[in-house]
């Protein structure tokens, strides 16, 4: 299998006048193309931090991430850019849809960033809101604006999605129906996806699962067959 | 990025009256800007068109009298291109019961005239010698319209003239009577033309010239031929010599164009300053709102370049907008200005042309001050990576808290927003900026024509008090002035005075200027400085007004030279020291009193002003026995000099005032603009609060206990603003004869706070029934 994601020795300070927040102290790991990867670990052990840094929404401190051959660490803000634009996708635990557009059209807005973008009609079917097209998200609930966040990251047809506790406003079986979602979306196109979450099931379902503490992976465990989320107790 | 920008689009829909005022206060800004520019360029065109279509002189002359044939003469002197010949003057025009002594300056027109050309409209075919044609203002004040029959006396003989038409003279674009009048008045004084042959007939003067024009040849200066001139006209007795920079006409037309440039670079440019800052606040916070939306499309992987290119779509919208939404009212202001000046200045055309250059350099200004606006703003979201761009803005301004004093005294609303205030400093003092500006600008702007009334009425109320003033055609001697004051009927009080208009000189400044003789402890004519002091005229030299003084650059001790026909017999000048330099208000004059006279120069204590003030109501008894008189030159009423004195500033006053009014316009916009916005970016601080169980009265407790306290900073930063605004005006509504003591009156100070209270208030409620109308949950579904 691919490596597709490397990290070695990652830190990340915040510093804030006089005031020093290590997240990050040392983190270490490896992801398989087509990988799903679920991090769990207790608030504030830097978790998002971590996500962020693989999106290149946050900058790194010290050490190393390698996505494919491109060397994250090195990249200048442009260089951001472009690598965000071509590979990743996010999907946030606040939504941030875009308050004055249609549910369809923050999923059209995606598509306007890349090429090979999926339908966005098609992905708002998929997550059951085909009818919901012209509502703003001021209009709708907080599990159907994150299905819209869903489609809307999913139709940019990134290689590798990131997603910050996407259920966490849901209810079980919304959770489950997104989880399904993601999923498919993982072995039908054998796409990437990390997952963070403070939802223990989840982890059944995942290739392999990061524990995150005081700002470093304590242990990752490899889900040699992992189960469906029908198998799994919720 | 099509999604993004509909997204722009319809914020901008759901924050309409921001960006309404966005685009509102450019526009104020540059409807200021356009309508003074233009007003300036088009006088300044019309001016200079005037001139050349009239061949005006370099060079200008009055003789006493001088053999037509004798003028080219001139052309002799090296340097001299061109000469001109003209005869003029003084007839008076008798109007049935009429009390007033009318003077008509005639002019002598000829279609050949190749120099100073009258303008005469109709343009007449052939003139017959009781043709003329009289200028338009007093045609209107005396409803004289073309084919009347008009009546005057000339050369002391009674003669009927018909009237053909307006005329008009770039020589004399306004009238002056003589030195003895304060402004131009065209009830009393203004001009006419008539044939050569006719005025000559009617002013006993065949072959005869009064006013000369000379041609120089280029790269020549007055003062290479000035002696030359002098020398060469000597035997026909010089009044006075002018170049054109000097020439009344063309002095008064430079200098109102000076001061427009002062003020237009000044004025309309602090507005279009104040107008730039403000919309960088505005749109900088609609901006900041977006800086979620922002973070998230950079997550994306928008690049900073796409993000900014949508957001300067509506830069230009908004600039494009704000440039010319008000291009015609600015246009109105423009042709307002333009249309009072050129009435005051006799243009004979007022045809108002627009100038698109200033159109699209308004349009320029705008866009470019929306677009930096824009860019500095989206600039700064996108400085920040994009993780921290999705949250919201830490404040800054650190971890200040209330003193424990203040504390005790203040209840926990009171803290909470003293707090808020205190750690956004920034918005805080963009609130008082924006209470500042209209405050200082209505305060000063307001008072301007207060001030100019108070001006008037020292003018013609402390320093010269009386009801009437009377130039007579001679001198006579004081005694016989004295029998004649003496045996007129309804007279209150009366004085005998003199006038002489001079030529001064001092080292190599000269200037022509009239010399007072005043009387001491007078009750009528007074000398006044501008704090309200008076000074008594002396016999040991002359008291000098400082405009005059700055002229000469002479300073008390110094001597000056006086040249004057009627006081220097022998033609050599007479030395007087200067004893008093005086800060007066306005005019160039020299005073000295009748003593003071018969020791400086060859003459007795002669005068030629009667000043007089009549019995309670008697005024008209008193016109009427002057009307009556033989030797009476002129006759002024202070009704009169007040209104003329005030027309002549009446220009700048309604500049001032269009200034006053427009900035109570963009004072309410900018409060109401700028305090919404930045109650309305803290729509979800409330909303906790409102969650956390606030109640309605509490919450715009808050919000009115920061306002108050934002509202009295601004009134107190505006009052230096105030000080430099007077500054300003003093500088620019100056001039070389007036001296402007700027004061901002006590009905200004309470009207400018009123406005600011009102629009404050106004405001306040407005922005508060806002904040409650928002749904709690919409505020909370928003993560800030
Ligand atoms: N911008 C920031 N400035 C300063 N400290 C920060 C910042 N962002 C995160 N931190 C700190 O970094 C640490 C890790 O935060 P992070 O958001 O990664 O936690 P997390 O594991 O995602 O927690 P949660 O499960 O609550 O979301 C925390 O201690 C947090 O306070
Ligand atoms: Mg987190």
């Amino acid at each position: 299998m691919k490596e597709i994601l490397r990290a070695e020795g990652l830190i990340k300070k915040f510093i804030s006048g006089e005031i020093v927040v290590n997240a990050l102290r040392g983190v270490d790991f490896s992801i398989n193309e087509g990988e799903f990867v679920v991090v769990l670990g207790p608030s504030g052990s830097g978790k998002s931090t971590m996500l962020n840094i693989i999106g290149g929404i946050e900058t790194i401190t010290d050490g190393k991430l390698f996505y494919n051959d491109i060397e994250v660490h090195k990249l200048s803000k442009s260089g951001l850019t472009d690598y965000r634009r071509k590979y990743v996708g996010f999907i946030f635990q606040f939504y941030n849809l875009m308050p004055n557009l249609t549910a369809i059209e923050n999923i059209e807005l995606a598509a306007e960033l890349t090429n090979n973008a999926l339908d966005p009609k098609e992905l708002l079917a998929a997550v059951g809101l085909a009818e919901r097209a012209d509502y703003f998200p001021a209009k709708m609930s907080g599990g159907q604006q994150q299905r819209v966040a869903i489609a809307r990251a999913l139709c940019k047809n990134p290689d590798l999605l990131l997603c910050d506790e996407p259920t966490g406003a849901l209810d079980t079986k919304t959770g489950v129906d997104v989880l399904k979602l993601l999923l498919d979306f993982n072995q039908k196109y054998n796409k990437t996806i990390i997952v963070v979450t403070h939802n223990a099931n989840i982890a059944y379902v995942a290739d392999k699962v990061f524990y995150f503490r005081d700002g470093h992976i304590e242990k990752v465990v490899v889900n040699e067959k992992p189960l469906t989320p029908d198998e799994v107790e919720w | 990025m099509r999604r993004f920008f509909r997204n722009i689009l319809r914020t901008i829909g759901q924050n309409k009256i921001s960006y309404i005022g966005a685009v509102l206060i450019i526009a104020m800004g540059a409807l200021i800007f356009t309508g003074m520019t233009n007003f300036n360029i088009i006088f300044e065109e019309k001016c200079s068109e005037y001139f050349n279509q009239t061949s005006f002189a370099d060079v200008f002359v009055e003789v006493t009298s001088m053999p037509k044939q004798k003028v080219s003469i001139l052309e002799d002197i090296d340097g001299i291109d061109d000469s001109f010949g003209r005869l003029e003057g003084n007839m008076r025009l008798l109007r049935d019961g009429e009390t007033k002594v009318i003077t008509i300056h005639a002019m002598a027109y000829s279609p050949d005239d190749n120099m100073n050309k009258l303008l005469l409209i109709p343009e007449p075919d052939n003139m017959s010698d009781t043709d003329i044609y009289i200028s338009k203002k007093m045609c209107d004040i005396y409803n004289i319209q073309s084919g009347d029959e008009i009546t005057v006396i000339a050369n002391n003989k009674t003669k009927k003239l018909t009237c053909r038409g307006i005329a008009y003279s770039s020589e004399r674009m306004t009238s002056t009577a003589d030195e003895s009048a304060t402004s131009p008045d065209s009830s009393v004084f203004d001009i006419a033309a008539m044939s050569t042959d006719g005025l000559e007939k009617l002013l006993g003067a065949h072959g005869e010239v009064t006013n000369l024009g000379i041609k120089l040849s280029d790269g020549v200066a007055y003062s290479d031929v000035r002696y030359s001139i002098e020398q060469m006209l000597k035997p026909y007795s010089v009044v006075s010599i002018t170049e054109r920079k000097d020439q009344e006409s063309f002095n008064g037309v430079t200098e109102e164009i000076d001061m427009y440039n002062l003020i237009i670079s000044v004025i309309p440019t602090i507005f279009m300053a104040v107008t730039v800052f403000m919309l960088y606040i505005v749109l900088k916070k609609m901006i900041d709102k977006d800086r979620i939306l922002i973070g998230t499309m950079k997550a994306f992987g928008a690049s900073n370049m796409e993000i900014l290119t949508q957001y300067m779509k509506q830069a230009v919208v908004i600039g494009i907008a704000g440039g010319a939404l008000f291009l015609i009212p600015a246009e109105m202001v423009g042709k307002f200005l333009f249309i009072d000046d050129a009435i005051y200045f006799n243009l004979p055309d007022h045809t108002y042309t627009l100038h698109i250059s200033s159109w699209i350099i308004s349009i320029l200004i705008s866009l470019a001050t929306a677009i930096i606006s824009v860019y500095l703003g989206v600039n700064g979201v996108m400085k920040i990576n994009p993780a921290e761009s999705m949250r919201a803005a830490a404040p800054k301004g650190g971890s200040f808290k209330v003193p424990a004093v203040l504390g005790k005294l203040l209840n926990t609303r009171q803290k909470i927003g003293l707090t808020s205030m205190l750690r956004n400093k920034g918005r805080s003092l963009i609130i008082a900026v924006a209470v500042a500006f209209p405050f200082s600008c209505v305060a000063a702007f307001g008072s301007y024509n207060i001030l100019v009334d108070k001006m008037v009425n020292d003018q013609f109320g402390k320093i010269e008090n009386y009801d009437i003033k009377v130039k007579l055609t001679e001198l006579i001697d004081r005694n016989d002035a004295n029998d004649i004051l003496r045996n007129m009927k309804d007279v209150y009080r009366a004085e005998a005075a003199a006038s002489y208009s001079t030529l001064m000189t001092a080292a190599n400044h000269y200037e022509y200027a009239p010399l007072m003789v005043l009387n001491n402890n007078s009750e009528t004519y007074r000398i006044m400085d501008r704090y309200g002091k008076y000074y008594e005229p002396r016999d040991d030299g002359l008291i000098m007004s400082h405009h005059l003084a700055d002229k000469l650059k002479v300073k008390t001790g110094d001597i000056v030279k006086i040249e004057c026909n009627d006081l220097t017999y022998t033609n050599s000048p007479v030395e007087v020291p200067i004893v008093q330099i005086v800060e007066d208000a306005s005019g160039m004059y020299s005073f000295i009193n009748g003593e003071g006279i018969k020791r400086y120069f060859p003459v007795t204590d002669k005068v030629n002003l009667f000043l007089i003030t009549a019995d309670p109501g008697k005024t008209d008894s008193i016109k009427t026995q002057i009307s009556k008189m033989r030797s009476i030159s002129f006759m002024f009423t202070q009704v009169d000099q007040k209104k003329s004195y005030a027309e002549m500033m009446s220009t700048v006053v309604l500049t001032m005032n269009f200034l006053a009014i427009f900035s109570i316009f963009a004072g309410v916009l900018m409060i109401y603009n700028i305090m919404g916005i930045s109650i309305r970016e803290r729509k979800n601080e409330f909303g906790t609060l409102m969650v956390l169980g606030m109640t309605k009265p509490e919450i715009s407790e808050i919000i009115i206990f920061e306002q108050v306290i934002n509202f009295c900073f601004g009134i107190l930063i505006g009052l230096p603003w105030i000080h430099a605004w007077s500054r300003i005006i003093e500088f620019a509504a100056g001039s070389d004869t007036e001296t402007i003591t700027m004061q901002i009156f006590p009905i200004m100070w309470i009207a400018a706070l009123l406005i600011c209270i009102v629009s404050t208030v106004i405001s306040v409620i407005l922005i508060i029934r806002d904040v409650f109308n928002m749904e709690l949950t919409d505020v909370l579904k928003e993560r800030e």
